[in-house]
């Protein structure tokens, strides 16, 4: 399926977005061959010449190494990966408190309710086994 | 390109002609079938009808559903590569033909040929049926233990004579004159074809009803052209008459007169109407 | 020579009152693809219709890779067109065969690898196909071509959203990178996120001729809703 894309914000930053979400989460191995912008922009649905540009983006911070015979891969750095995830959870985090705040939560209020999220989902994954 | 051409207009209307070709085969068939009702036999060997039975009347009604048949399959090709032409030039599928890397000198070009070689094989195949007809008809109606090689035997010595009237008639032999009407007739199908495409062509510098336009320009051509072929024999049997009063020879020159003029009237109408398909195509392609 | 296409002055006037194309001027690079928008009736079919030789201009020019619109841009150029122009009774390994014979810049290999992709045979006749299919079997051929401009009319027209992927994805997968794409459509929300640049018409007149990245960084919208406020269309 074609990647579902907002209308109103640059098609390059969301494509950034999507594919380093893609690395962090293991969906591309550290050190694992990415597809030809090509076949991407395929998939994806978008201008070759943006995937080309939201690669440039993700070489500029490290998370894929152009190899001049061997096409892409992702970077074996594992530790720049996991600083990337670090970075991008606590961006989620921030909006989560600045929401939760917004709502007139306190900090042990919202302890309270992750704590209670967390046991939930624990619960339900052991009726699932 | 020209090649390449002719192949796929051959390929894309073989199927259709050849169908017509053995339409033709079939309906000769029936012109044979005709023929060998015993009304033919009778008359040859009586010398008066022994009256109608029922297949009698049906063999007369075979001979002339052959007639029929014959001329529509004349009209029938003539119509096809017509319709043919049409689609692949100014319908949807033209938008491939006018996109291929050729010229329209090459697009027309291989479509008068295949089209008018249609026209000629269908004529070629109408002569032989009609022959063939003759034939069946003659050998019913000989005589029995009558032979071909007896009849061939008894015109011999006549054959001469024909010669030296055909010659004071046309000024030609019988061989040369028929090898002139065969060529004639070779070089007739693809003017037609030509003639045709040009009038084709010209009702798409219409903008609503293309096709009417077409039929009507054909059918404009056709008057023009017989107004002009008339016209010029008048003038040259008005001519004659006063020169001489000799039937033979009046009769034959006019004759030749006519079929010349006929021939040479349509080559020209076919480079004009040749050019004006070119121009149309090149200059004033209008794809709807 | 640097630029594909060269259109000085062009215009189409059918008659004094019914202009379809109204004096363009308009140069495109290679190795974009390009978004031809605007209502129907804009004059779009009319401008690709002139690029392809199908339409005799009534002024001005168009030059493609240093040819005018002849025998040698008609090499250059894929042309997919607005409906289908291939006869139904050929069998679509005949249709290939007219392709060897006429494109030189024509993969049958890449075309059959397609068609197997689609589990079409291509011994079938064309007729026999749904109207997907027979769509989709003219995308295949005019994208298995090795050409310098693709013109594509209203390559999404009416279709559903699995077969629209699939043309999008066709286009990108085989287009050659120096060549471009022009892409007309009225329907802009489904193609924009594929498109480099943008040629807006409307009543014959070229709008608009501009980057999509520039009007989505300038305005904050997509093309479409841009579109949609400026032109109310």
């Amino acid at each position: 399926m074609a990647w579902e894309l907002d209308a109103d914000r640059p098609i390059y930053a969301q494509l950034v977005e999507r594919i380093r979400m893609q690395i962090v989460s293991g969906y591309y191995q550290p050190g694992g061959k990415l597809p030809s912008v090509r076949e991407l922009a395929a998939t994806a649905a978008v201008n070759p010449n943006t995937m080309q540009k939201a690669f440039v983006e993700l070489e500029r911070t490290g998370l894929i190494i152009t190899q001049r015979t061997n096409g892409r891969n992702v970077t074996e750095d594992e530790e720049l990966i996991a600083g990337v995830k670090q970075g991008m959870a606590r961006e989620h985090m921030e909006v989560f408190f600045s929401k939760m705040k917004e709502l007139g939560f306190t900090k042990e209020e919202i302890r309270a309710l992750v704590d209670g999220e967390i046991m939930q989902n624990v619960q339900e994954e052991g009726k699932g086994l | 390109m020209l090649g390449k051409l002719l192949k796929h207009e051959w390929k894309s209307t073989w199927k259709v002609g050849g169908m017509m070709l053995l339409g033709l085969l079939l309906v000769s068939f029936f012109g044979w079938f005709s023929f060998q009702a015993p009304v033919w036999q009778s008359m040859s060997d009586n010398g008066y009808y022994n009256g109608f039975t029922l297949w009698d009347l049906m063999s007369v009604g075979v001979l002339l559903l052959y007639v029929i048949m014959l001329i529509g399959l004349n009209y029938g090709i003539m119509i096809y590569i017509g319709v043919h032409f049409y689609k692949t030039m100014y319908t949807d599928e033209g938008y491939l033909t006018h996109t291929l890397p050729v010229s329209k000198h090459e697009i027309l070009v291989s479509k008068i040929l295949i089209g008018g070689l249609w026209m000629l094989l269908v004529t070629i195949g109408v002569f032989l049926s009609v022959m063939g007809l003759v034939s069946s008809m003659f050998g019913a109606v000989m005589p029995e233990g009558y032979s071909w090689r007896e009849l061939w035997d008894e015109m011999q010595p006549y054959m001469g004579y024909m010669d030296d009237m055909f010659k004071d008639t046309f000024g030609m032999s019988i061989t040369s004159y028929f090898i002139l009407l065969a060529v004639m007739s070779v070089v007739q199908p693809f003017c037609t074809i030509t003639i045709l495409f040009g009038a084709i062509s010209i009702g798409q510098l219409f903008t609503k009803h293309r096709v009417l336009m077409a039929i009507v320009s054909y059918v404009g051509i056709m008057i023009v052209a017989n107004m002009l072929s008339s016209m010029v024999q008048g003038v040259f049997s008005i001519n004659q008459m006063a020169r001489s009063l000799d039937d033979n020879v009046l009769l034959g020159r006019y004759m030749n007169v006519s079929l010349y003029f006929s021939v040479f009237l349509s080559i020209v109408e076919a480079i004009i109407l040749y050019i004006v398909s070119h121009q149309i195509t090149t200059k004033k392609l209008n794809m709807e | 020579m640097n630029e594909l296409v060269e259109i000085v002055g062009l215009t189409k006037a059918y008659d004094a009152k019914h202009v379809a194309v109204n004096n363009i001027t308009l140069t495109l690079p290679r190795g974009k693809i390009i978004g031809l928008l605007g209502p129907n009736g804009s004059g779009k079919t009319t401008l690709i219709k002139m690029l392809n030789g199908l339409l005799t201009p009534t002024q001005g020019s168009i030059i493609i890779n240093g040819k005018y619109v002849g025998v040698d841009s008609k090499a250059q150029v894929a042309y997919l067109p607005d409906r289908t122009y291939l006869s139904g009774n050929q069998k679509i390994s005949e249709i290939l065969d007219c392709f060897v014979d006429f494109y030189a810049d024509f993969s049958r290999e890449k075309a059959e690898e397609m068609l197997r992709s689609l589990n079409i045979d291509p011994s079938t006749k064309l007729k026999t196909l749904s109207k997907g299919n027979k769509e989709k079997v003219q995308l295949i051929l005019v994208m298995s071509r090795n050409a310098c401009l693709y013109v594509l009319d209203e390559p999404i027209a009416g279709v559903d959203p699995a077969a629209r992927d699939y043309i999008l994805r066709t286009i990108i997968n085989n287009y050659n990178p120096d060549a471009t794409v022009i892409i007309s459509t009225h329907l802009i929300g489904d193609i924009e996120q594929i498109l480099d640049e943008v040629i807006f018409m409307r009543y014959g007149h070229l709008v608009l001729y501009t980057s999509v990245g520039n009007i989505r960084e300038q305005h904050g919208k997509s093309v479409d809703a841009y579109f949609r406020e400026v032109f109310a269309c």
